[in-house]
């Protein structure tokens, strides 16, 4: 009997018994799925340089987390274990380099506009490795120097492992003092002789101040995006913390509320047992411990919500960022920054106690 | 205009309403789930498939354009979730098909049975078409593969169709592409 085949396929297929859909197991497993997504673009491209110079089993025992080869004018590098802090500021950096095994001398020279996107350090404690990445005026990469304490630098390239031997790339290498600075080949190529002979003229503290304005002024969670963090910067008062909490930031606002949880600085993260494979390091298989340095509380994450409410806003879909600042103990000053330039930014002081909000001219 | 789910939805969910991401999903669970058991014979593979899809869609919601978009990105996500089941499943090119359910007439037993013979390039293709109306460039779109190879699965799928049907038929041209008379 002829019949249609679209018709009773879509009848039969209506027919089809749907189970039950547990929008609590889609909603933890697509925020594990961020998570995950998230912590991998972050390791990719905070190591990306680094791994650029190959890998292999490392023998960390001595050298730490990071295993640096150099002969020739040609480098080799695996890693065990390191700390990648993003979006440094000028605290972070005293703090590392005072307890660095060297005499650290920031690269200094660099084209007006060029900020520090992160620092690699290893090992944790006192490191005897570093690696500052660069980014342009644009947000793009540019790349980034090894610092690097000559006694941890192998000369010798026959220890290099057998198993999997990491290759070994052209380098630019020069000596400061007590420090070893490497550059991969044609990074920096316009700039290099310069920024050598500017680093040469300056001391470690001197290097560190000229370098204050290629770090960052306020805390940022999250993505920095050049149009809001300028804007943010420029708000912040330069006597208190400040804060700038991304959009996926802020979406963790009601979440964190609702558990009574605070805000963490996840600008830091600890990698450590990365394994070694044939293609270099898995830093997907690495362990990551993230420190558990409050960035707000929960007092400061109230305000931000009360904020948010005076403003119409949701945490969710205000298409802003927000900028947290505590000028002093009765008070939080909250900006709502929007994510188009051009659109004017609110602000909001929030009475520390009552969180009453009063909307102020900025 | 959306066939998944009201466009006010679709849209509220766009700007990451998380309300409306959960409305959203629970109104494309049922579509979701008949259209990968459909492709896959497989209710627990289908649940995996569409549940994934789901979790893509919470996540990847704000991302989207405009509400127009969102069919063709559905679409494509249920397919991709499918294929991948199928790939780590191994489900073998003929799967077993649906058990018919209670409901169901001899005709709709049919037309499982006639789906479990196709391979899973030509039930994908004819389950798009014939079932779910998307022209044939829209399924090339959502699959990720050339018009013309839409055309030749579908010519061939409905050479297979009528020879296991016997009396199946249909007018559409797959070397023009007009728009399908399903109806014999």
């Amino acid at each position: 009997m002829p019949y249609d085949f679209s018709v009773t396929g879509k009848a039969a297929r209506e027919r089809i018994p749907v189970p039950n859909l547990s929008i609590d197991a889609v909603r933890s497993a697509s925020r594990a799925a961020t998570q995950r997504n998230r912590t991998q673009r972050f390791a990719l491209s905070a190591l990306i340089a680094l791994a650029s110079l190959g890998a292999a089993v490392a023998a960390a025992r001595i050298y730490g987390g990071v295993h640096i080869w150099l002969s020739g004018g040609k480098a080799a590098a695996t890693v065990r274990s390191m700390v990648v802090l993003k979006y440094p500021m000028a605290s972070d950096v005293q703090r590392i380099t005072l307890s660095a095994t060297f005499p650290v001398v920031m690269p200094v020279g660099l084209p007006p506009g060029t900020r520090i996107r992160q620092i690699m350090y290893s090992p944790s404690a006192h490191p005897n490795t570093m690696f500052v990445q660069f980014q342009s005026v644009t947000g793009a990469y540019k790349g980034g120097f090894f610092l690097l304490d000559p006694s941890s630098v192998d000369p010798d390239t026959t220890t290099l492992p057998a198993a999997t031997r990491p290759s070994l790339r052209e380098v630019e290498q020069w000596k400061i003092g007590g420090e070893t600075v490497l550059v991969l080949k044609d990074t920096f190529a316009n700039d290099a002789a310069s920024i050598k002979a500017q680093m040469s003229a300056t001391s470690p503290s001197e290097s560190l101040a000229a370098s204050e304005d290629m770090l960052w002024r306020i805390e940022i969670l999250g993505q920095a995006t050049s149009a809001v963090t300028d804007r943010a910067e420029r708000l912040a008062p330069p006597s208190s913390r400040s804060i700038l909490l991304d959009r996926g930031h802020l979406k963790s606002l009601v979440g964190l509320l609702a558990q009574n949880k605070p805000m963490l600085d996840a600008r830091e993260v600890f990698l450590n047992d990365i394994p070694q494979t044939n293609n270099g390091p898995d830093y997907m298989k690495a362990k990551y411990v993230w420190p558990k340095t409050v960035a707000i509380d929960t007092h400061g994450l109230r305000a931000i919500a009360a904020a948010l409410r005076t403003s119409g806003k949701a945490a969710t879909n205000c298409n802003c960022e927000v900028l947290f600042n505590r000028p002093n103990d009765t008070a939080y000053w909250i900006w709502l920054i929007p994510q188009t330039g051009s659109a004017p930014v609110a602000k909001f002081s929030v009475d520390a106690t009552t969180f009453a909000v009063t909307r102020l001219r900025e | 205009m959306t066939r998944w789910a009201p466009p006010e939805l679709v849209s509220s969910a766009l700007n990451r309403n998380e309300w409306a991401v959960e409305e959203l999903i629970a109104a494309i669970w049922p579509g979701c789930f008949r259209l990968a058991a459909t492709i896959l014979g497989d209710r627990d593979l289908a649940q995996d498939a569409a549940q994934e899809a789901c979790v893509i869609v919470h996540r990847k919601i704000g991302s989207l354009r405009s509400p127009e978009a969102f069919d063709a990105w559905l679409y494509r996500i249920i397919m991709r979730q499918t294929a991948r089941v199928r790939r780590r499943q191994r489900v073998s090119d003929r799967v077993a098909g649906l058990a018919p359910s209670a409901a169901d007439d001899s005709t709709a037993i049919d037309v499982w049975r006639a789906l479990a013979e196709l391979s899973p390039e030509f039930r994908e293709v004819t389950v798009l078409f014939y079932f779910d109306d998307l022209k044939t460039e829209e399924i090339a779109a959502t699959l990720g593969v050339r018009h013309a190879t839409v055309r030749t699965r579908l010519a061939r799928s409905r050479a297979k169709l009528r020879h296991i049907l016997g009396d199946y038929e249909d007018r559409f041209d797959p070397m023009t592409g007009e728009t399908p008379q399903h109806a014999v």
